[in-house]
């Protein structure tokens, strides 16, 4: 078997948001009340699904998390912020996956938002914020206590070394995104990289 | 101690890989054992163990290679695997070498089979030092 990376429901990993360019279920979609119902320009999205890249098909809805202020979150449907640290692995957007044949360390892990041509160039229209999720227990996290607002390679989200060997690395990163102008936001990817030996 | 390092091309070299040249005159290939450490790791204590140094590192791929300059104070091996979306969408291979207070790392991507070159700083906890430079470490904590 060969190095193999995903993005996954952190909820279901047996769910997947399958590769950019297979045309399926390749995107994570932001959306407001509903599936397939619009975020209102300057708020953030109420609900977030797999979907694919013309947002029409609803491959399921992913744990929702909706920017609050800088250090908080509405988690699913609640009306009532949590602090980032309390928000646990599976209620993260994305969990992203490594499956390595040996048994190895990470380091340099870091996921960015772009324009779906340049990985170096921040998406338009859409204001994208970024936390790593790590609450694998009911002790409080040790992930980001903020958000942060990622755009290309301008800011980009740096992702907690795992350097204990495993063939196995899980990183949960949650999500939000706000419109900033009317009409559909298509052009905003994900780009994601780590180290290993 | 069996280090399961391959000093020779086996069943556990991939195709593609890197081979390193040490000190007392072994060359050994990367290999891949299911659930063992990393070879890069394995090699990492091997060459302290035995008080010896990589003098020289290749990094096969596709039919070409990439060869560093011998005698450096410290080579580089890592990997880099990325995606957009998800599943593996590629993957680039790293070696480098550290003079001078810089590494130098050749990155070449298993797919598209480009290559760039870029010098960073030399904090790697993964690179592995000259003897000299490790015994000179050591002496001085």
């Amino acid at each position: 078997m060969a190095t193999v990376l995903s993005f996954l429901n952190p909820s279901n990993p047996a769910q997947q948001i399958l590769p950019a360019a297979s045309g399926g279920l390749n995107t994570i979609g932001f959306y407001g009340p509903g599936f397939g119902l619009s975020v209102k320009v300057g708020e953030y999205n109420e609900t977030t699904y797999r979907t694919t890249e013309d947002g029409q098909t609803n491959g399921g809805a992913l744990p929702n998390l909706g920017y609050a202020n800088v250090s908080g979150a509405f988690v699913g449907p609640s009306i009532i912020a949590e602090e980032l640290l309390e928000v646990e692995n599976t209620e993260a957007t994305l969990r992203v996956r490594l499956v390595t044949d040996a048994s190895v360390g990470t380091q340099n892990t870091r996921f960015r938002s772009f324009d779906k041509n340049d990985i170096n160039s921040a998406p338009s229209g859409v204001t994208v914020q970024a936390a790593e999720i790590i609450k694998p227990d009911p002790v409080r996290g040790s992930g980001d206590q903020f958000w942060l607002a990622i755009q290309g390679s301008g800011s980009v989200l740096s992702l907690t070394d795992q350097l204990t060997p495993a063939v196995q690395h899980d990183w949960f990163i949650g999500l939000s995104s706000l419109p900033v102008s009317i009409g559909e936001k298509t052009n905003f990817a994900f780009y994601f990289e780590t180290e290993f030996l | 101690m069996d280090y399961g390092l391959s000093k020779k091309v086996d069943e556990t070299v991939p195709v593609v890989r890197w081979i390193a040249s040490l000190s007392n005159g072994e060359t050994i290939y990367e290999n891949v054992i299911k659930d063992e450490i990393p070879a890069w790791e394995r090699l990492s204590k091997y060459v302290e163990d035995h008080d010896i140094s990589i003098t020289n590192l290749r990094l096969q791929i596709a039919g070409t290679e990439v060869k560093l300059p011998a005698g450096q104070q410290g080579y580089i091996q890592k990997k880099v695997a990325w995606t957009v979306g998800g599943t593996i969408n590629g993957l680039r291979l790293c070696i480098g070498y550290v003079q001078n207070g810089l590494a130098l790392i050749y990155e070449v991507d298993e797919n598209r089979g480009s290559r760039t070159q870029r010098t960073v700083d030399p904090g790697e906890p993964w690179t592995i030092y000259h003897a000299d430079i490790r015994r000179a470490n050591a002496n001085s904590i």
